[in-house]
């Protein structure tokens, strides 16, 4: 069913459609259960995706009972909000990571950090987005670009993005001083940019 | 495309969510009309999306799928509809963003200027609201305590470091005082997130203030 575990996704191992070479995305999922309200779909999704959301809210500090308590909503709103979904303007992934990141919002009651000033220039320098990319390709060329990253700048645009750790705190676990964390970030995230952009 | 845009730092903060939620509603709007932003933005999503697939799974508490697929048939199906703008926003070019948030009825501060609280679902301890100011409004002095964040969404308006112009992005920080007019023949309407209140620095303006604390 999905293009990057085949084996190890449950509706492609359910159906047999990972044997059969039949490829498809979860957006065909949540499209299903937009027109349709189809349970198995959910069911696929839940399981590939729940598991997934439970990780995330742990490693931001939530507890077991709360980070599993969110990954029940998230499904929940992908269930009531699957018609908002658009295949081919946004990828599945994105699109129920978008959720995740709201309803960290509303329920995870942790210190909310100020927002950055923003710069006083009127465009950064270090932004050069590639234009008009629709989001369900880009993610592709996301996914590749990370993997051709070198670890340690993979390690903290994870630490940073993902699991939301002040740099500070990554300095500390890295062993490393605090420039050299918000250089690795920049440079990582400007590499990511650039990668994607070459590819597109 | 506008010339005004939130930083890299807090396009990224807003990407992961760690945004304060009316503060990430205003870079949501902004990023409707901003293409640059918009892609800057889902480049970062497309990344947390890809994260969340490559996070190694944590098992789920026996019975998780069970009481997910029981919850289903309980709830709506379809389109939910979101809440309907408020008339008072028809043609001033409101963002989607704004439609699945509860607006509050508009307070006129005076002949040309009215508030609307946009109130947010979590607990926040920021105040988020519309304001929309008639044509040569001025907003009288006033400073701000914390970090406030503003989006033109409509029209123009000009304070002592420039004018801002449907789409632009402006932060004011901290012991910023300033006035504000509105520029051009049309409104100008902003959504603005506030950290602490605004400070009114003269007398009559204290009315504007008055009127805003009556909002929450």
């Amino acid at each position: 069913m999905c293009q990057r575990l085949p084996a190890r996704c449950v509706r492609c191992v359910a159906l047999g459609w990972w044997d059969t070479g039949f490829l498809a995305d979860w957006s065909d999922a949540i499209v299903a259960i937009a027109e349709r309200r189809d349970k198995e779909s959910f069911r696929a999704l839940f399981l590939y995706f729940a598991p997934r959301l439970k990780s995330f809210y742990l490693r931001l500090g939530a507890s077991d009972a709360t980070a599993e308590d969110l990954a029940q909503e998230v499904m929940f709103t992908v269930w009531n909000k699957s018609f908002q979904f658009e295949p081919g303007r946004a990828a599945a992934s994105t699109w129920i990571f978008t959720i995740a990141r709201h309803l960290r919002i509303d329920h995870l009651r942790r210190e909310r950090k100020p927002p950055s000033l923003p710069e006083v220039s009127d465009v950064p320098a270090e932004i050069t987005p590639c234009e008009h990319m629709l989001c369900a390709e880009r993610e592709g060329l996301v996914r590749d670009a990370l993997a051709g990253l070198p670890a340690e700048q993979v390690n903290v645009i994870r630490l940073s993005f993902f699991e939301d750790l002040p740099h500070r705190e990554i300095a500390d676990a890295l062993d490393i001083p605090l420039g050299t964390v918000k250089s690795r970030v920049r440079l990582a995230l400007s590499r990511l940019r650039a990668m994607v952009k070459d590819s597109s | 495309m506008s010339g005004h845009h939130p930083s890299a730092d807090c396009l990224a903060d807003y990407a992961r969510g760690s945004l304060r939620e009316g503060a990430m509603l205003v870079v949501a709007c902004h990023t409707e009309t901003c293409e640059r932003c918009r892609q800057e933005a889902g480049l970062l999503e497309n990344l947390g999306g890809v994260l969340l697939e490559e996070v190694a799974p944590t098992a789920l508490s026996s019975g998780a799928l069970q009481r997910a697929m029981a919850r289903l048939d309980a709830s709506p199906s379809g389109a939910a509809a979101g809440h309907a703008l408020p008339r008072f926003l028809d043609g001033l070019g409101a963002p989607r963003a704004l439609a699945d948030k509860t607006i509050g009825s508009r307070r006129w501060a005076t002949p040309n200027i009215w508030f609307a609280p946009v109130r947010m679902a979590g607990e926040t301890a920021s105040r988020t609201y519309l304001v929309c100011g008639r044509s040569n409004a001025r907003i009288p002095l006033h400073a701000h305590g914390g970090l406030e964040l503003t989006q033109v969404l409509w029209g123009s308006f000009s304070d002592p470091s420039g004018t801002y112009a449907r789409g632009d992005f402006v932060a004011v920080r901290e012991d910023t005082q300033h006035a504000l007019f509105v520029t051009g023949s049309s409104p100008c309407l902003c959504l603005i997130d506030s950290d602490t209140p605004m400070r009114l620095a003269s007398y009559t303006a204290r009315l504007l203030q008055t009127l805003l604390g009556q909002l929450y």
